[in-house]
């Protein structure tokens, strides 16, 4: 995959997710439909490839207008990450040279890594997390559960264990994925149904797609890495 | 503003990295001159008791109710924090949108009847599943003052 073409399709992927997200967003209360609108707009022109610097930097104000508004993210990581792949694709596009602008997009897929390997990190040194315990919390007591009979898991000790170090052993080894092509195409399987099953079962359906949106940035990074 | 964009340059990714309490929201009605003692107190959405499969896969596309019921116990847990102001007032503005939509079963028929709510905080390793009320706020008119 060339630098160009994941640029692009990065560009295409983003303008779907926020798209989503602004359609969502129309639900909203009179100023968030406003903001919203413009959104939709913009992530049209985006998808379609049409001014992109232009569009994703007005994109960036956007956003930058939402996170005052909500007085910090909406959403959590999934804000942050849109965030961080608008920069990277401003940065790609203003970058004076071919160096920069791979650095620029490198940095996206970078983060990407981080993002599973230091959440896998932070999970790790938790002994709650080890034991199974901080799962069977998630469970039962916090507030992700989309549905009452979603509780019920918690009751289960040895699958919530199974599943804790699952997510922690997945997180952590991620980078590894980085060495072979193939590897790393199975790790972005298993991640989107990591993320497909976290829509599920909490209701964090911005991630999966926001998500989505950084992969072709590691695919290229990897080829740019590693391939001869 | 553009201050604000700065910290996804370096966003440190620590999701789960612990699990603190859990905040849960009630609300209640009351009279035009009826006092904070004791009210009707409801849960506010409720979990449902399942979903169907259809339901899952539809909220992977289609998700707004959740997301902004999210964004709320996110305020929540900052008044939980210690954090008033904002969130405090966010929280307000939506149930008191919530209310207007007709999203709220209302016991009381009281025209000026005005709303309340409160935050419980269940802990993770408490047997009490109900947890402790943390904040009471005051009674909420739904006059037109407050934007839709």
């Amino acid at each position: 995959m060339t630098l160009e073409s994941a640029l692009r399709l990065t560009e295409i992927l983003l303008g779907c997710a926020l798209l989503q997200q602004s359609l969502e967003h129309g639900l909203g209360p009179r100023d968030e439909q406003r903001i919203a609108l413009a959104r939709a707009l913009l992530c049209v022109a985006l998808a379609l490839g049409l001014q992109p610097l232009l569009v994703e930097g007005l994109l960036l104000g956007l956003s930058a207008l939402t996170l005052r508004r909500f007085d910090g993210p909406y959403n959590g990581g999934s804000d942050r990450m849109s965030v961080l792949i608008l920069i990277c694709l401003v940065l790609s596009h203003l970058a004076p040279t071919t160096r920069l602008q791979e650095a620029s997009f490198g940095y996206l897929g970078l983060q990407l890594v981080l993002s599973y390997a230091m959440a896998g990190w932070v999970k790790a040194v938790n002994p709650e997390w080890r034991n199974g315990e901080a799962l069977r919390k998630v469970f039962a007591r916090s507030a992700y559960p989309v549905a009452e009979n979603l509780r019920a898991l918690a009751g289960a000790p040895r699958l919530m264990h199974r599943l804790g170090w699952a997510v922690v052993l997945f997180e952590i080894a991620f980078p590894l994925a980085l060495l072979n092509r193939s590897a790393l195409a199975v790790a972005l399987v298993l991640a989107a149904l990591f993320h497909a099953a976290n829509a599920c079962l909490f209701g964090l359906n911005r991630f999966l797609w926001i998500w989505l949106c950084a992969y072709p940035s590691l695919w290229w990074l990897q080829g740019r890495l590693f391939s001869a | 503003m553009l201050f604000r964009l700065l910290p996804a340059l370096l966003p440190s990714w620590r999701f789960f990295d612990s699990i603190g309490p859990s905040p849960r929201i009630d609300y209640a009605w009351l009279g035009a001159t009826d006092p904070l003692e004791d009210p009707q107190w409801q849960a506010f959405r409720p979990l449902p008791a399942q979903l169907s499969w259809w339901q899952f896969v539809r909220r992977l596309f289609w998700n707004p109710h959740w997301n902004e019921t999210l964004f709320i116990v996110r305020c929540a847990e900052r008044m939980l924090e210690g954090d008033t102001g904002f969130p405090e007032a966010e929280i307000q503005r939506r149930l008191q949108r919530a209310a207007r939509s007709g999203e709220l079963s209302r016991a009381v028929t009281d025209p000026d009847a005005r709303l309340v709510f409160r935050i419980r905080a269940v802990m993770p390793d408490d047997t009490n599943a109900e947890g402790q009320v943390v904040f009471v706020s005051a009674p909420l008119p739904l006059g037109e003052s407050a934007s839709p």
